[in-house]
């Protein structure tokens, strides 16, 4: 099969050429309109494997982009291994509510199979758009382990994986650690899922009658339901011992759930000389905190991946914990 | 294991946790009235879906009706669920919000009411962990606000052993500078200055906060900010309703009083302020308060130059028909109130000396608006004028950078370009637009919410402190004064105008023009 060549001169121009065409069409759609604002805050490359990987990636993104808009470059990773490269330029836009203006933000797909999935990084040079942060979200893990991955990464201020989809996620993980000793800057939205219990730990700390325990605190347990044991129990036991010390004991309990109950981590319990208190998440939605007779709920918002996402774009630095924690992981691997 | 304490929490992650408040309680004075159940439950119910309040968070409402508990919490889920904007309303979470609500009946001049309330907030402090924090709101009359701190000081209220007592009042901090001088002795006999938040919604204003950001965060504007490139800057807050019920208020109050002496002149003070050396709370309001004395006092003979009193009166709007102001119902037919004040303020500093401050509000305006136009000098030498078919006038089109406050929150900056059409060097105002709603779709929060969250925090920098109070009102005092004085012949503009005539004279005097937002 002979491939069109993908030149990016071509795809700007035709990304050029659409914004011609909306501004004309939103201009003779109705007198009162206020034409098309075009918003570009950063560069996001999303690197998908064709089929459902890329559908669920694109609905995150098109969520993502009301709150971020950015020029996003979809790195396809066609089915057939010797799927020559193509690329095609669109816009997306909506219409905020209250609003006299649509909102547009630019699209490009590069697609390839495995073969020519390393002609891409040359390409994405041209493409990226200029002076505005470039953030690479790495969705499958076969882009991640392919050659063309390195190459890719360089150009990014960050990179964002999920380690819960990867065959091996030990292996990724401590390759972060790696590139975070290195100062390269890498996020995992299996470790920004745990945000909500972390913030719920932190606060029930807060309390006067938990700070009591604090000094106390002789072990803790992380109890998650589905075998084998998840990286986010673990991720979460690397956490409590990068703050309460590499060797305090953090043990990982198997307490089985119904399996139409999908969330991981069910309770964290904290053991002192003085007594316990737990931290709950009975329903997905909620998470209580029982400290003797006291009970406090909170809200446990369940976190699509586009939101997920906007908490990872909007650390765009080093992340002291984040790091500290991965590098614990690494330690007690 | 080491010690920790509230301040020192090591599995806080500020990077990416919501900030951080202590476990603690609010009271509320005039808990049955409108700005609790339009304002402050709907704002502390959206920080509770947020998790950003603390585990044990409660609320303990206080008014002269009786309640029970249960018809405190029922009545304010109803006005939570009305009034609460942008957001959604969880009814489970709600259920365990209501908990962390109480109710106290009580007459404010009667200390028993005080020793009630004690016994509440220590069964609160004990059952629910709240380590004795509380902040008391006042959102009662104005007239209450002294007593009622002087009773919570005598019921041993104002102080705990180990939790902090902060105290919020909302404004008018007086009716003029010896009114708010006498309050704030009261105020200050019980609490400290650091625990009083005297609340001004307007600095809590995400756009009014991201005056600061855009001055102090971006390099390229600051060195043009100041008089040998600002020509004149004008604040318009602009209201299309009327006073809607509140006419009997109102007509002692005033545009002057209500908006200019506090919240314009806050944002005035946010633009023009010197830059704090560090973001504290007390750097960033040493920076106002110094910028609020710099502002010119008028000698009585000056203030008819400087100054514009306005009142709106009836007319037709479309196919409606509007009262005038001494029309509405509570309003003296002779009323002398301004519903409209427009005031040319000069900071008598080195970077603003001469660069007049138009500063404008009304009621019953074409529309509901509010920003600030900073006008820059036109070019030196005006290159293109005469080159094309339509001369460039630097005075018609100059760069001019507008900061949106609301609606339509955002910053452009206007300047000239090349028109295309029809050759030769012809120029056309065009306009770089940055726009809230496009680039963060992210919900913003209400003024309350921010301002609440901020006081629980103990961060004061968005709040007023009692210099700033008193310099404001040393600016407009004098007007004031002299409108107090003067029989002017009103109504003066139209319903539905842009104000009276007398207040573009003013400005041309200086050859301005007010812009139309």
């Amino acid at each position: 099969m002979s491939a069109a060549v993908v030149r990016p001169e071509r795809l700007l121009k035709d990304l050029q050429a659409e914004w011609v065409k909306l501004g004309k069409a939103e201009a003779e759609s109705s007198e009162r309109s206020a034409g098309v604002l075009r918003a570009v805050t950063m560069t996001v490359l999303v690197a998908v494997e064709a089929g459902e990987d890329e559908r669920k990636a694109l609905e995150s993104l098109s969520q993502l982009m009301h709150e971020h808009p950015a020029r996003a470059i979809v790195l396809r990773l066609a089915p057939e291994r010797g799927e020559p490269l193509s690329g095609r330029a669109y816009a997306t836009c909506w219409m905020p509510f209250g609003r006299r203006s649509q909102i547009c933000c630019e699209q490009i797909e590069l697609s390839a199979g495995a073969e020519n999935f390393g002609e891409i990084p040359r390409l994405l040079q041209a493409l990226v758009a200029p002076d505005l942060p470039v953030v690479l979200w790495c969705r499958s893990a076969a882009i991640f382990t392919h050659a063309a991955f390195a190459a890719i990464a360089e150009l990014a201020d960050k990179i964002i994986l999920d380690t819960r989809h990867h065959p091996d996620p030990d292996a990724a993980l401590l390759f972060v650690d790696e590139q975070l000793r290195h100062g390269n800057l890498y996020g995992d939205l299996t470790w920004t899922r745990l945000t909500r219990w972390r913030q719920t730990v932190a606060a029930a700390f807060d309390r006067a009658d938990c700070r009591s325990f604090f000094d106390s605190l002789t072990s803790a347990e992380v109890h998650y339901a589905h075998a084998p044991e998840p990286v986010s129990a673990r991720y979460l036991r690397a956490w409590l011992q990068s703050v309460l010390g590499t060797h305090f004991p953090v043990s990982l309990v198997h307490t089985p759930c119904e399996p139409d109950e999908s969330w991981q981590i069910r309770k964290v319990r904290f053991l002192s000389a003085n007594g316990s208190f737990d931290i709950e998440r009975p329903q997905r939605g909620s998470a209580e905190i029982h400290v003797e007779s006291f009970t406090s709920k909170a809200h446990f918002e369940v976190q699509d991946e586009s939101a997920l996402l906007r908490e990872e774009i909007s650390i765009l630095s080093r992340d002291p914990s984040y790091a500290k924690t991965v590098r614990q992981f690494a330690i007690s691997h | 294991m080491s010690q920790t304490n509230a301040s020192a929490n090591p599995f806080h992650d500020p990077l990416r946790f919501e900030r951080r408040i202590p476990p603690c309680s609010v009271l509320i004075f005039g808990a049955n009235g409108d700005l609790t159940m339009r304002k402050l439950l709907p704002a502390l119910y959206r920080l509770a879906y947020e998790r950003k309040l603390p585990s044990g968070f409660s609320i303990v409402g206080n008014s002269r009706t009786k309640m029970s508990h249960e018809e405190f919490r029922e009545k304010m889920r109803t006005s939570v669920e009305k009034f609460i904007e942008n957001s959604p309303f969880d009814a489970e979470l709600w259920e365990d919000f209501a908990k962390g609500l109480f109710y106290v009946s009580g007459d404010l001049g009667d200390p028993q009411c005080y020793a009630d309330l004690k016994a509440q907030l220590d069964a609160i402090e004990r059952e629910r962990g709240t380590s004795g924090n509380v902040l008391f709101y006042l959102s009662t009359q104005p007239s209450f606000y002294a007593s009622v701190v002087e009773h919570l000081g005598a019921a041993g209220l104002a102080s705990h052993e180990h939790g902090w007592r902060r105290v919020v009042i909302e404004k008018p901090f007086g009716h003029d500078l010896a009114s708010a001088q006498e309050l704030h002795r009261r105020i200050n006999a019980v609490f400290a200055e650091s625990d009083i938040y005297r609340i001004d919604h307007y600095l809590g204003k995400e756009t009014v906060q991201n005056v600061l950001a855009f001055r102090f965060g971006n390099s390229i504007f600051e060195p043009l900010w100041n008089r040998r490139y600002i020509n004149h800057i004008q604040v318009t807050a602009a209201e299309s309703i009327g006073v809607e019920g509140r006419g009997a208020y109102y007509q002692e109050a005033g545009a002057l009083r209500d908006m200019i002496q506090n919240h314009l002149l806050q944002v005035l003070a946010t633009v023009a302020m010197e830059p704090p050396p560090v973001f504290e709370a007390d750097s960033v309001r040493d920076e106002r308060a110094k910028l609020l004395r710099s502002i010119r006092i008028y000698k009585q003979d000056e203030v008819a130059q400087h100054a514009v009193k306005g009142q709106y009166g009836p007319a037709r709007l479309g196919n409606e028909d509007v009262a005038g102001f001494r029309q509405e119902p509570g309003v003296k037919p002779d009323a002398q109130t301004d519903t409209y004040a427009a005031v040319t303020f000069f900071i008598d500093n080195w970077r603003w000396a001469g660069v007049p401050f138009y500063v404008r509000t009304g009621k019953r305006m074409p529309k509901r608006v509010t920003d600030i136009a900073i006008r820059f000098n036109g070019a030196p030498l005006s290159l293109f004028q005469g080159g094309g078919e339509e001369p460039t006038s630097p005075l018609g089109a100059p760069n001019l950078l507008i900061l949106r406050i609301q609606p339509d929150e955002g910053i452009s900056l206007r300047f000239q370009s090349k028109d295309p059409a029809g050759g030769g060097m012809k120029l056309r105002p065009v306009s770089m637009d940055f726009n809230y709603g496009s680039s963060f779709g992210t919900r913003t929060p209400s003024a309350y919410e921010t301002l609440l969250l901020d006081a629980l925090s103990g961060d004061s920098t968005l709040y007023t402190r009692q210099d700033m109070v008193e310099a404001s009102w040393k600016a407009v005092e004098p007007i004031l004064n002299h409108w107090d004085n003067t029989i002017f012949d009103l109504p003066n503009y139209d319903a539905g105008s842009w104000g009276p005539a007398a207040s573009d004279e003013m400005l041309a005097r200086r050859g301005h023009v007010w812009r139309i937002p």
